[in-house]
């Protein structure tokens, strides 16, 4: 211990002589000792550093990320694995390429084979970050506990994902859908395009006679489920079916990835289906507005800010989840959407490995990387969250 | 050193088996539902309820429909480029099948999805106009509008197969003793004679066991056929309908989302492929077999 606290020690000196460095204007980033070539000690001592120089930044309570300093310094030059949720595939992609610019030497590999899967990952020890759609159930939650000890499991919301109702239909360029209007079409009550009920919905815009193809997600998706739960909250009536990642119904054809429901809403004519925003605006389909009350809303950080506003944070240690107000009928709400979480340890994990998961956890939650992924139609965590989380991952054990 | 290597794969068979048994048992321990006759999946709710009636239907379906569309065509193919074809196109047709096995089952799966599936309607609306009685081939108006059926993955899956039962076909009647056909021909037989009287009836056994090599690719094919199918866990008797699920696609379709118990159903339904294959290639010994006494 006593090593470790003498590199501590001169960690602290280090990064004070850094903060002066800053200070008189002379630090630039590719001008750091460790990213210039020699890594100055061990990365224990340069983690240290760049956890002290946030600190002597900000306050303890809302830790802005330095810009400069996004990464908070290249650990040492291993792979970083992580498996799970595709809706943050290209999120991490944007990351990646970031993270790349200042630590060139570092590999990021996501494997995006869906929640589930990434979370069944993390708790077998096969990666040390897993991106999922939902918090850790509560089934895994003994199992990843166990896989953290002695330190806590945790989830850390990295991303909104706003849902996208999209769809295919020559002449038609803007939609309106209530809760319970896609809620219909997707249990197969609506059956045409010039259905009475969306033509109320829709003054003003000629839809014409044609048959519905609600396409669904054919493997279980964490879009299923959070886009169940919208319509679960919204139009209980319309929608018996408890939300799950499994698609509750029978009725129309399945698309197994999201990638495959893009192709096959853009070759069918009159086909709607349901997909992460980035993949929507990213592949130019057309989205429908959503109306929950008080007229036509579209995707938009403020239309999804008013609902991670009403919805409730809890925090418990690190581990931050937002119960996301699905039923809010609040005008100018977009409440069809998914939280996005990395999942990983407090402490616990192996110290190549802590190092790096701090490290590009920095810079996701820092306000550059949730700026990053605006432009790919992800939302950024607004602000009062993303305080909490740049706080909870501060705390990090980076060793 | 054979009798190692042939232990080898016995052990590798019972190894699976063993493991496909131990990681199954709790998870049909825990299910609420009859696992042979419920057409639900839901294994990771409370209770656990799921069972195969669905994915055994459409497996069968859809694995039966390939085989009956492949084994003609290949056998054609089989016959034209070994008795019909001028030397020089014969093997370029049949460099050409087996090409056919070359392509990866994802391009397949694609093909059928953005191609074959969007230009299928209209064999579709003829089938049930004309073969509507047979209940079917019957396309009621109110199913969706697309071609993501039984039919569909049929096809693709005829075509995925055709390579191998028709390169099978072709080295079984190349076996064809010369006497017999020259016998034949001596008796003063067509050549589509010879082929009835000399080559067809040497060559049954080994075109069935090359129909079941075909039929086992078929029963356990994945990534084309889960492009294809919607999931819908419900019986359908009409083949032309949008829906369905087999065994292999129930499992890449629920794997990466499923719990421990709906892992552990995953593995029961992987076991249930894995006995219907045996069915299947134990079925097909046993008719070999008897072909080759007759």
């Amino acid at each position: 211990m006593t090593r470790a606290a003498a590199g501590n020690a001169g960690a602290r000196a280090e990064a004070r002589a850094m903060a002066m460095g800053l200070a008189k204007g002379l630090g630039k980033v590719t001008g750091w000792p460790w990213s210039s070539g020699s890594r100055v000690g061990s990365p224990v001592a340069v983690l240290a550093a760049a956890t002290l120089l946030l600190a002597a930044c900000g306050t303890d309570e809302n830790l802005p990320a330095a810009d400069s300093a996004m990464v908070g310094g290249c650990p040492s030059g291993k792979d970083l694995n992580g498996a799970g949720a595709s809706s943050i595939k290209l999120a991490i992609a944007d990351w990646t390429a970031a993270y790349q610019g200042q630590c060139p030497d570092i590999g990021i590999n996501y494997d995006a084979q869906g929640s589930g899967n990434g979370r069944m990952q993390f708790i077998q020890k096969q990666v040390p970050f897993a991106g999922s759609d939902v918090p850790l159930p509560s089934a895994q939650r003994g199992p990843a506990q166990q896989r953290c000890a002695p330190g806590q499991a945790i989830n850390l919301p990295m991303a909104i994902v706003p849902i996208a109702i999209v769809y295919h239909l020559q002449g038609v360029a803007k939609l309106t859908l209530t809760p319970s209007l896609v809620a219909k079409i997707f249990n197969g009550k609506i059956k045409q395009w010039n259905d009475p009920a969306l033509v109320a919905a829709n003054p003003g815009v000629s839809l014409p006679n044609k048959t519905i193809t609600p396409v669904h997600r054919s493997a279980d998706s964490g879009t299923s489920e959070n886009l169940t739960r919208f319509l679960a909250g919204q139009a209980k009536s319309d929608w018996p079916y408890p939300p799950s990642q499994a698609w509750p119904n029978n009725v129309g054809p399945g698309a197994a990835v999201s990638t495959n429901m893009v192709l096959l809403v853009k070759q069918t004519d009159g086909a709607i289906g349901y997909v992460d925003n980035p993949d929507a605006t990213s592949n130019k389909l057309p989205i429908a507005a959503i109306d929950v009350g008080a007229g036509p809303v579209a995707i938009g950080s403020a239309s999804i800010g008013k609902v991670i506003a009403a919805s409730e944070v809890d925090q418990n240690g690190l581990d931050i989840t937002v119960d996301v107000a699905y039923g809010l009928k609040a005008p100018g709400a977009y409440p069809a959407l998914m939280v996005t979480y990395l999942i990983t340890c407090s402490r616990g994990l192996p110290a190549d490995q802590a190092g790096l998961v701090k490290s590009f956890i920095t810079l996701t939650a820092g306000d550059q990387g949730q700026a990053l992924i605006a432009k790919a139609g992800y939302i950024p965590l607004p602000t009062s969250l993303r305080g909490q989380v740049q706080a909870a991952v501060a705390r990090l054990d980076g060793v | 050193m054979t009798a190692a290597a042939s232990g080898v794969v016995l052990l590798t068979m019972a190894a699976i088996t063993v493991f496909l048994i131990y990681r199954a048992v709790p998870a049909l321990r825990g299910n609420a539902a009859n696992f042979f006759t419920e057409q639900r999946w839901d294994a990771d709710g409370t209770p656990p309820r799921f069972g195969i009636a669905a994915a055994f239907y459409f497996t069968v379906l859809t694995s039966a429909i390939a085989i009956v569309l492949a084994v003609p065509v290949a056998v054609g193919v089989a016959l034209f480029i070994n008795y019909y074809a001028p030397r020089r196109l014969s093997s370029g047709l049949g460099y050409m099948v087996e090409l056919l096995a070359a392509v990866p089952s994802i391009v397949y799966g694609l093909w059928g999805f953005t191609f074959l599936a969007p230009h299928l309607t209209g064999l579709v609306s003829w089938l049930d106009r004309w073969f509507g009685w047979t209940i079917v081939l019957r396309y009621r108006p109110e199913s969706a509008p697309n071609n993501y059926s039984p039919l569909t993955a049929g096809i693709v899956l005829a075509i995925m197969i055709l390579p191998i039962i028709c390169s099978i076909s072709r080295e079984v009647f190349q076996r064809v003793p010369r006497e017999q056909i020259e016998a034949a021909q001596a008796l003063g037989a067509y050549r589509w004679e010879t082929i009835r009287m000399a080559v067809l009836p040497l060559g049954r056994a080994g075109v069935i066991s090359a129909s079941i090599l075909g039929l086992g690719r078929a029963l356990g094919e994945t990534l084309a056929v889960t492009m294809l199918l919607s999931t819908a866990f419900a019986i359908n008797i009409h083949f032309t309908e949008t829906g369905g699920v087999t065994f292999a696609s129930i499992i890449a379709l629920k794997y990466g989302e499923a719990g421990p118990t709906g892992t552990g159903a995953l593995i029961a339904a992987g076991l249930c492929l894995f006995l219907l294959t045996l069915a299947v290639n134990f079925a097909a010994n046993v008719i070999v077999r008897r072909n080759k006494v007759a």
